[in-house]
Order: C-alpha cells, then sequence, then structure tokens
C-alpha cells in the first residue's frame, strides 16, 4: 500500500483527487491539506511514501519550496508537481527541487493514477515545456530567457532603474528588451504587458 | 606714453565689447559689492525685477534673494543641495513678468584686485543666466514623473486583482467542470432509463452520481468560506507525527499576525521533534498594547546549551523581521522560541 499526502488549496479538486486514488487498492491518502508549509511537517516520522503537490497553495504558500525541503530531509518520499499554471518557471524550480514527475493537471495527456504508478515504479515524467500561451500577438516561448526576467521583474511592480540593479544590466538595456518585448506583443504599455502575463499566467511574482 | 594709454584704453574697449556680447549676464565685484564690471544683460535683467540697475552687487543680491517668491524659493532648495564642496555656488531663481526664468549665481574669485594693491583679494563674480527651457523641461520631468508614480501604483493594484481574479478563475473552471459531468451523467441516467438497461451498470452509475453529489456539496461549500484557518491543519499534521499542540492565551485575530505566528509553530515543531524528540510544543500568548507576545516552548531533550540558526530558522527570522516582527531564541531547560508579533 502506497501512504499518499496531497497538497492542494482547491477543496473541490482535492476531493477529486482522493476520490481517483481511492479508487485504486494500491493508493491509501493519508492526509489531504491545503498549505503546502505543513507538508515537510507531515512528512516526518516516514509515514508518506508519495507526495502530491499543487504549487501555488494556501496563504500564498508555495508547493516548490515545500517540495525542495521534503526532498533535502526525507529524499525517499516521492514528489509529483501538479500545477494548471503554464508559468515557464515552475518546471526548472521543480527539478532543481528535486521532484520526481511533473502533472499538468489540465493537459488531460495522462490521468493521475497513470503518473502515479509510474512515478512510483522509479520513472521521471517530466513535460519537454510549459503549455505555450498567446500573450498579445506573440507566443509564450518566442520571448527570450532575458526577456521572460524582464517581464517577472516588471510583473513584480519594480522600475526600469531596479530592474537594471536585480538583473545586472543598464537602464538603457531594460529599456531595450521592453521595446522589443512590447514591438513582439503588439501592447503600447507595460501595464498591458503585466495585466496579460500574470491574466494568462504565464508569470505568477509570488511563486 | 600715449600709445600705451591708447592700448590700455583699447583693451578696455574690446572687454567691455567682449562681455556685453556675452549671451548671459554676468558682473564682477570686490568683496564689498562695488561693481567692477558688468554687462548690459545683467543690469536689464535686475532693472527688470527690482526697478534699477546695480550699484552695489551686494545690494542686489541681498534685494533678489528677499524678492523671492515661494515657487522659486522651492527650486532654491533644491539647486543649493546639490551644490557641496568649497566652491559652493550660492544660486537665485527669478521669473521675470515676461514668463522667462532666471537662475542668479554668485560665486567668490580668487584674483588680484588692482585698487586692493598686490595681495590677493576676494572678487565676486555673479551671472544671471536664462533657463527658461531648462526650467520648463524640469516642470515637465516633474510632472512626468508624478504620472509614472501614479501609474506605478496602479500597476501594483492591477497585479494584486489580477492574482486574485486567477484564483476565482480556477474555482470557476472546477464548477464548469463539475457542471459539464452533471449533464453528461444526467444523460446517462437518461438513456439507461429509458433504453430499460437500468440493471446494467448500475453500480458505476450509482458511483458517478455519488462523486458528482460530494462534488457540488464542496462547491457549494468553496462559495461560503473565508479565509481557511491555520489551526485546524497544523493541529492533524502534528497528530499525525505523535506530537501535541497546546494553545494559551488568545491566538491574534489579524491575519498577518496569524499567519507569522503559525510560520515559527511550525518551524518550532518541525526542529522539537526533529532535533529534541518532542512530544510536545506549548505556545502560549499574551497580548500587549499593539503587539503580541509568544513563547512556544517544547519537552524535549534539554541539553541544548545554544542553537545555530540555520536555513530554517534563518529564513523564519528574515520573514519576521521583514514584517516588523522580533524573534529571539532562549536556551535555558530546553529550546524556547520568543517572539514580539505587531498587531498591524
Amino acid at each position: 500500500m502506497i501512504n499518499v499526502l496531497i497538497v492542494e488549496d482547491s477543496k473541490i479538486s482535492r476531493e477529486a483527487f482522493e476520490r481517483q486514488l481511492e479508487s485504486s487498492p494500491d493508493y491509501f491518502v493519508i492526509a489531504s491539506i491545503e498549505n503546502a508549509a505543513n507538508a515537510e511537517i507531515a512528512c516526518m516520522r516516514n509515514k508518506i511514501d508519495l507526495v502530491l503537490m499543487d504549487v501555488c497553495t494556501a496563504d500564498n504558500e508555495s508547493g516548490l519550496i515545500a517540495a525542495a525541503k521534503i526532498k533535502k530531509h526525507y529524499p525517499r518520499v516521492r514528489i509529483i508537481i501538479m500545477t494548471s499554471m503554464p508559468e515557464y518557471s515552475f518546471l526548472q524550480k521543480a527539478k532543481e527541487s528535486g521532484c520526481d514527475s511533473f502533472w499538468y493537471k489540465e493537459q488531460g495527456d495522462i490521468s493521475l493514477t497513470a503518473i502515479c504508478d509510474r512515478t512510483m515504479r522509479g520513472e521521471f515524467l517530466w513535460p519537454d515545456k510549459a503549455p505555450v500561451v498567446m500573450i498579445g500577438l506573440a507566443r509564450s516561448d518566442e520571448f527570450t530567457e532575458r526577456e521572460l526576467d524582464v517581464i517577472r521583474a516588471l510583473a513584480q511592480g519594480n522600475r526600469y532603474e531596479e530592474i537594471a540593479e536585480s538583473l545586472f544590466m543598464s537602464v538603457n538595456t531594460v529599456k531595450y528588451h521592453v521595446k522589443n518585448i512590447l514591438q513582439k506583443t503588439g501592447f503600447h504599455s507595460t501595464i498591458q504587458l503585466v495585466a496579460e502575463v500574470v491574466e494568462k499566467r504565464l508569470i505568477l511574482p509570488k511563486y | 606714453m600715449f600709445q600705451k594709454l591708447r592700448r590700455n584704453y583699447r583693451t578696455a574697449r574690446w572687454i567691455r565689447a567682449a562681455i556685453d556680447t556675452y549671451p548671459d549676464g554676468i558682473c564682477f565685484a570686490s568683496s564689498d559689492g562695488r561693481p567692477i564690471l558688468a554687462n548690459q544683460k545683467i543690469n536689464a535683467v535686475c532693472h527688470a525685477l527690482t526697478g534699477h540697475t546695480i550699484t552695489n552687487a551686494n545690494a542686489m543680491w541681498n534685494e533678489l534673494k528677499q524678492m523671492q517668491t515661494e515657487e522659486c524659493l522651492l527650486d532654491f532648495d533644491i539647486v543649493s543641495a546639490e551644490m557641496t564642496g568649497q566652491n559652493r555656488k550660492e544660486q537665485i531663481i527669478h521669473r521675470l513678468s515676461d514668463g522667462s526664468m532666471w537662475q542668479f549665481q554668485k560665486q567668490s574669485l580668487a584674483a588680484t584686485d588692482p585698487a586692493a594693491g598686490n595681495g590677493p583679494a576676494k572678487i565676486l563674480q555673479y551671472e544671471a543666466a536664462d533657463i527658461t527651457q531648462l526650467y520648463q523641461y524640469r516642470s515637465r520631468l516633474l510632472d512626468n514623473n508624478l504620472r509614472s508614480a501614479g501609474l506605478h501604483e496602479r500597476q501594483r493594484e492591477l497585479l494584486q486583482n489580477i492574482v486574485q481574479n486567477n484564483l476565482d478563475k480556477e474555482i470557476l473552471n472546477a464548477k464548469m467542470r463539475i457542471h459539464d459531468e452533471f449533464g453528461r451523467l444526467l444523460i446517462m441516467t437518461r438513456n439507461a432509463l429509458t433504453e430499460g438497461e437500468i440493471g446494467k451498470d448500475t453500480s458505476d452509475l450509482f458511483a458517478t452520481w455519488k462523486n458528482i453529489i460530494a462534488d457540488m456539496e464542496n462547491a457549494a461549500m468553496n462559495d461560503h468560506e473565508g479565509d481557511p484557518s491555520p489551526e485546524k491543519e497544523l493541529m492533524e499534521v502534528a497528530d499525525m507525527i505523535g506530537c501535541c499542540v497546546k494553545f494559551h492565551g488568545k491566538q491574534p485575530c489579524e491575519r498577518k499576525a496569524l499567519l507569522l505566528l503559525y510560520a515559527a509553530i511550525r518551524e518550532a515543531l518541525t526542529n522539537a521533534v526533529r532535533h529534541a524528540s518532542a512530544d510536545t510544543l506549548t505556545i502560549v500568548i499574551a497580548e500587549q498594547n499593539q503587539e503580541y507576545h509568544v513563547e512556544i516552548l517544547n519537552n524535549g531533550r534539554t541539553s541544548v546549551t545554544s542553537v545555530k540558526e540555520g536555513g530554517g530558522l534563518g529564513n523564519l527570522r528574515k520573514r519576521l523581521e521583514s514584517e516588523g516582527a522580533a524573534m529571539d531564541i532562549r536556551c535555558e531547560n530546553g529550546v524556547a522560541l520568543i517572539l514580539t508579533i505587531p498587531k498591524e
């Protein structure tokens, strides 16, 4: 029997996952919580074998940070990161945290029980890239890494001078990137751009 | 002799001509204010402002200083503050009746004054520069900065709203999925009833109905839920690992203070179980004026004399201090976390 901890802030999704897993004789949902900050505590005393971890959880606690802590202290616990957000940095951060698999909840290419089964068999299941969304006239995969850094800093509410300092570039370079981004997207202002990237969840500054 | 006088006269005329063609106003005066050389421009500007030309440069300067309007004083303060060091220039800004802006500067020069003998004398240089265009650019820049600060603030607010909208959207999507599932199930049930096949897959159909009813109940409850209480979930996970959490005193009702308290409790709980094998965590909360004083104690091993702040405690300290709270660690009869959390 595999003991599972579900970390998911939406009650509707949490209970749906519980039902799906409990329909299989191999899994037992030992606990179902909404705040990722409690996940590390739940993993103490070696009762958990598998954690299904949402990224954006209650009280703005990040599932990726919680996953990194769990993997550091309890490396034998398998972790599947699950999200419906196309935020481009989540995949990279999940890999850096040492997670085992990554599941886009709404893509439907693999079921929850299938990804759990394969992960518990020792497979590492990772999508090639984050889902593509349209930001104005541009596809999200058309932006360069540096442009995405600038968009993230803008979405965090930073001014050009602050962005330049944090990304180790000149203010003119920041302006150059912003100009290119606006040209690609067809937007007239950075407010329009930030509204769109956050609305489409390409960037979630708190996580 | 005559030629020398003529040459001197010619030189003086050339100097006078040169200084009169200088685009800005300029005046050199001795330290007592006696004008040595002043061009037409500075006299014209001073005349436009005071009604007379320069007879004593120091008196003129004082008069200009007293005449400053509030608008010009503000600018004067800004400009003066920028000037530092030994060669500090005093500055005054004035607006003429035609709308043009003039900046007056006073600077002390070390030069030889023939009238004062051969020793070095203090010569004062007064300049008047037309800064109308610069002033306009500056005013426009200030306006733009104000507008930009307003837009920036709006952008921050917008961002907050978008994040909340995203969460609402996610819940709405889940409800739409339930709705679709419900519709599909209704059709399946109708087919089963009309085609008389109710006996075949009854258990599957009932199970699906059970699931959909549970989902719909959850969705309805979700609408009435406020901010989740962190206590219930923490108690559950603490119970899972065999640790009892006891509260003494009233918990903060302010959300921010409550979240900080629970972040500290989680850290203390993790450390107490991991390093001290504790099975009870006691939280004592006292409310004083605008603060909460909290002590988090455990019943674990008591041999610890000092605690090294690693990633967990270090991050907790950073988070608490960034929110105006304070943390102290006491190592007497076990490790205790002492917190001071502001109400707001």
